[in-house]
C-alpha cells in the first residue's frame, strides 16, 4: 500500500509508504536483541582476530629511506594505480572529484520510486549487473595491461615460447609495408603506426610522422615539414602574449591574477593527447560501450538501468584497480606477476619491528637501547 | 478433593533475584522491570536515551539479516569501538616526532594488553572502511536512495569520504616507514590537483614534506577534527532514516 504525498515544494509527487501496523515488530525485543547478538559476535571476533594477529610496525619513518615500492593505504591503492595512467591532477584528483559528485547525484537523476527496497529491483536488474561486473573486469585489466605494452609482449615472445618460430617476432607497428611508396606511403605509415601503437606514451614518445606543408603554424624551426612530435610540443596558448600579439609580461597584475594567467605559457599537444585525451576517451569509450551492449540487449528500460550498470562499473574499478595496484606492482611500480611483488620485510632499508626479549627494555624508557635500535 | 501438594514457597533464586532487582539502587536506574508487554516494551524503546533512536514498531522485512546485512550498524559499531579503542591509545601516545613510534613500540611491548588494543584499532579501522563501501552497494542495488531518501545519500557519501580521511590520518600515527611512505604517496597525490594542488599539499601536511608538523596535524584532525564532523553527519544520518520514513522497502 502507499499514499501519494506532495513534497513541499516539489512539482511531481512522490510515493510515502503507509504504515501498516498488522506488518510492524516491536523495537524490544525483535531489534534491538539481533543488534546486541550482532555486536556480541563481532567484538569476539575481532577480539579474537586481534590476538592472532599483529598489526604491523615497520622501521622508525626515516624520511632519507625510500621503500621501493612505496605504495598507499589499500584504499587509496586505486587513485596511485591511476596515476600510472594518465595525468596526476587528472588521475588524483580531477577524477576522484567527478567520481564522488556522481555518485551523489544519482539519486537526483533516478526519481522514480519503483524497485525500491527489494533487490536490484528493475526487471532487467540482476542481468545489468552482472554483465557489467564480468565486463569491466574485463576490459579493466586488458586496458592496463595495454597501457603497459604486453600485447607488444606477447605478440613478440609467444610464437618463440611455443617453439613456432626460431626467435622473437617483430612487433607489427615496428614493420613499415608501405616503404617504397613514396609520399602517400609516409602518411599510410603514420597511420599504421596508430593503430598499433605499443601503449598510451607511445603516442608522444614514439608515434613519428611528417607531413611536407607550404608553411608552418606554430613556433620554432620551419623546415617545410609538419612533425610529430617536435612540431605540436610548444604550441603557443592563445593570448599568452608571446604570439602574434606580442606584449611584455603584465607586472601590474596582482599576484594571484599573475598566477592564474598563462604568460608565454605553451601547449605540449602530444603529451596532452597521452596524460588526458587518450585516458578520458578511452573512459568515456568504455562506459558509453556498456550503455550501447546493455541497450542493444534491449535490457536498458529506466534511469536506474542505466545507473546499474555504471555503478557496477565503478565497483569493479575500484576493486580490480586496488588489487592491481596492491598485488601486481612490484619495484618502480613495474607490472609483475603476484609472487614477484616485493614484501617490504625483503628491504635491507625497511624491517619489520621485531618485539626484543622481555628481559631488554625498549624504547621508551631506555634511551641506550632506543638509539641503538633506531640507527 | 483433597488437595495433597501445597505450593511451592520462594526458593533461594527467587530471593536472590528479588535482592537483585527489587532494590532501591536498581530501581533508581531502571524505573520499570523487564518490559514484558508491548505496551512496556515501547516505553522501554521511547524513553532510553540509547535505544530513543530506534522508532518503536519497525515492519517485519526490516529485521531480515538479507534485507541490510546490518551493515550500516556494523559500520557505527566499529565507530564505536574504534572510539573506545582510540581513547585508550590515546593515553600512551604523544604526537611528537620524537615520541610517536617509540611509544607505539611501548605499546607493543610494555604495555599490558597495548599490543591487543592496537590490533584491534588497526582492524577495525580497516573493516569501518569495507562495512561503509559494502553499506553504500547494499542501499545502492536496494533502490534505497531513491525519493525521499536523496538527501540521505549524499549524507551517506560524505561519510565515506570522512571514514577514507579518518583511516587515512591515522595511518601516518605509529610514524613508522609504513606510515611516513604511504601518507607521502597520499599526499602527494592530494598534490598533483590543477591549480591549487601544491597549496592543498602545504595545508595539509604543514610544510614540504611530511614532518613534524604533519604528524601533530594529522593527529589533531584524528581525535578530535574529523571524529566531530563524522559524528555530527552520523546524526543527521540516522534521524533522516527516521523521517524519511524508515529503512526503504517495497512500496
Amino acid at each position: 500500500m502507499a499514499i501519494a504525498t506532495r513534497a513541499p515544494g516539489g512539482e511531481k509527487e512522490t510515493v510515502r509508504q503507509k504504515r501498516e501496523r498488522d506488518q510492524e515488530l516491536l523495537v524490544w525485543p525483535d531489534l534491538v536483541f539481533i543488534e546486541f547478538i550482532c555486536a556480541i559476535l563481532f567484538t569476539v571476533t575481532f577480539v579474537m582476530l586481534s590476538v592472532l594477529v599483529n598489526a604491523p610496525l615497520l622501521d622508525r619513518a626515516n624520511s632519507n629511506i625510500t621503500p621501493n615500492p612505496s605504495k598507499a593505504p589499500w584504499y587509496l591503492m586505486n587513485l596511485q594505480e591511476l596515476l600510472l595512467h594518465m595525468d596526476k591532477g587528472l588521475a588524483g584528483v580531477t577524477v576522484p572529484t567527478i567520481a564522488l559528485i556522481v555518485l551523489m547525484a544519482i539519486p537526483y537523476t533516478d526519481r522514480s520510486n519503483d524497485g525500491q527496497g527489494t533487490w536490484f529491483g528493475t526487471a532487467n536488474a540482476v542481468k545489468i549487473t552482472i554483465f557489467s561486473a564480468l565486463y569491466s573486469s574485463f576490459v579493466i585489466p586488458w586496458a592496463i595491461l595495454w597501457d603497459d605494452g604486453a600485447h607488444v609482449r606477447i605478440f613478440r615472445e609467444f610464437p618463440h615460447a611455443f617453439g613456432i618460430t626460431g626467435g622473437k617476432v617483430k612487433w607489427i607497428g615496428d614493420r613499415n609495408p608501405f616503404d617504397s611508396w613514396g609520399a602517400p606511403g609516409e602518411v599510410l605509415k603514420g597511420i599504421w603506426d596508430f593503430a598499433f601503437l605499443k601503449n598510451r606514451v607511445a603516442i608522444r614518445d614514439e608515434w613519428h610522422w611528417s607531413l611536407r606543408v607550404p608553411f608552418q603554424p606554430g613556433a620554432g624551426h620551419h623546415d617545410g615539414y609538419l612533425d610529430w612530435p617536435k612540431d605540436f610540443s610548444q604550441v603557443p596558448v592563445p593570448l599568452n602574449g608571446t604570439w602574434l600579439w606580442f606584449w611584455g609580461k603584465p607586472d601590474w597584475m596582482p599576484g594571484w591574477m599573475a598566477h592564474v594567467y598563462w604568460y608565454d605559457s605553451d601547449l605540449n599537444i602530444p603529451a596532452i593527447m597521452a596524460e588526458f585525451v587518450v585516458p578520458i576517451v578511452a573512459t568515456l569509450f568504455f562506459i558509453g560501450l556498456l550503455l550501447g551492449i546493455i541497450w542493444k540487449l534491449g535490457w536498458l528500460h529506466t534511469v536506474r538501468d542505466g545507473w546499474l550498470a555504471i555503478f557496477t562499473g565503478f565497483i569493479m574499478f575500484y576493486f580490480s584497480l586496488t588489487i592491481i595496484g596492491a598485488a601486481f606492482r612490484g619495484r618502480g611500480q613495474q607490472l609483475v606477476p603476484a609472487p614477484h611483488v616485493p614484501n617490504l620485510d625483503e628491504d635491507p632499508g625497511i624491517m619489520r619491528q621485531t618485539s626484543p626479549h622481555d628481559d631488554q627494555h625498549y624504547g621508551l624508557y631506555d634511551p641506550g637501547s632506543a638509539s641503538a635500535s633506531y640507527a | 478433593m483433597s488437595v495433597s501438594e501445597q505450593p511451592k514457597g520462594p526458593g533461594l533464586g527467587d530471593f536472590i533475584y528479588d535482592k537483585l532487582f527489587h532494590n532501591y539502587i536498581w530501581s533508581s536506574i531502571f524505573r520499570s522491570g523487564y518490559p514484558n508487554t508491548p505496551r512496556n516494551q515501547m516505553l522501554a524503546v521511547a524513553t532510553s536515551v540509547f535505544l530513543h533512536l530506534h522508532p518503536t514498531r519497525i515492519h517485519k522485512t526490516h529485521v531480515k539479516i538479507t534485507h541490510t546485512y546490518c551493515l550500516g550498524g556494523l559500520s557505527f559499531f566499529m565507530f564505536l569501538g574504534l572510539t573506545v579503542t582510540g581513547v585508550m591509545l590515546m593515553f600512551y601516545y604523544v604526537p611528537s616526532v620524537d615520541r610517536a613510534y617509540s611509544d607505539v613500540a611501548a605499546l607493543n611491548t610494555n604495555v599490558r594488553f597495548g599490543m591487543l588494543i592496537r590490533n584491534l584499532h588497526r582492524w577495525m579501522a580497516h573493516a569501518m572502511v569495507i562495512t561503509v563501501l559494502l553499506h553504500m552497494m547494499r542501499v545502492f542495488y536496494m533502490g534505497a536512495y531513491k525519493p525521499p531518501r536523496e538527501f540521505n545519500w549524499v549524507v551517506g557519501v560524505i561519510l565515506l569520504v570522512l571514514t577514507l580521511l579518518l583511516s587515512f590520518t591515522g595511518y601516518l600515527l605509529p610514524w613508522d616507514q609504513l606510515a611516513l611512505w604511504a601518507i607521502t604517496v597520499g599526499t602527494n597525490i592530494a598534490g598533483s590537483a590543477p591549480v591549487l594542488g601544491g597549496q592543498v599539499r602545504f595545508v595539509l601536511i604543514g610544510g614540504f614534506e611530511v614532518g613534524p608538523e604533519a604528524l601533530i596535524r594529522f593527529y589533531t584532525l584524528h581525535v578530535i577534527g574529523l571524529p566531530l564532523l563524522a559524528a555530527i553527519f552520523m546524526s543527521v544520518h540516522f534521524w533522516r532514516i527516521r523521517r524519511d520514513g524508515g529503512l526503504a522497502r517495497p512500496l
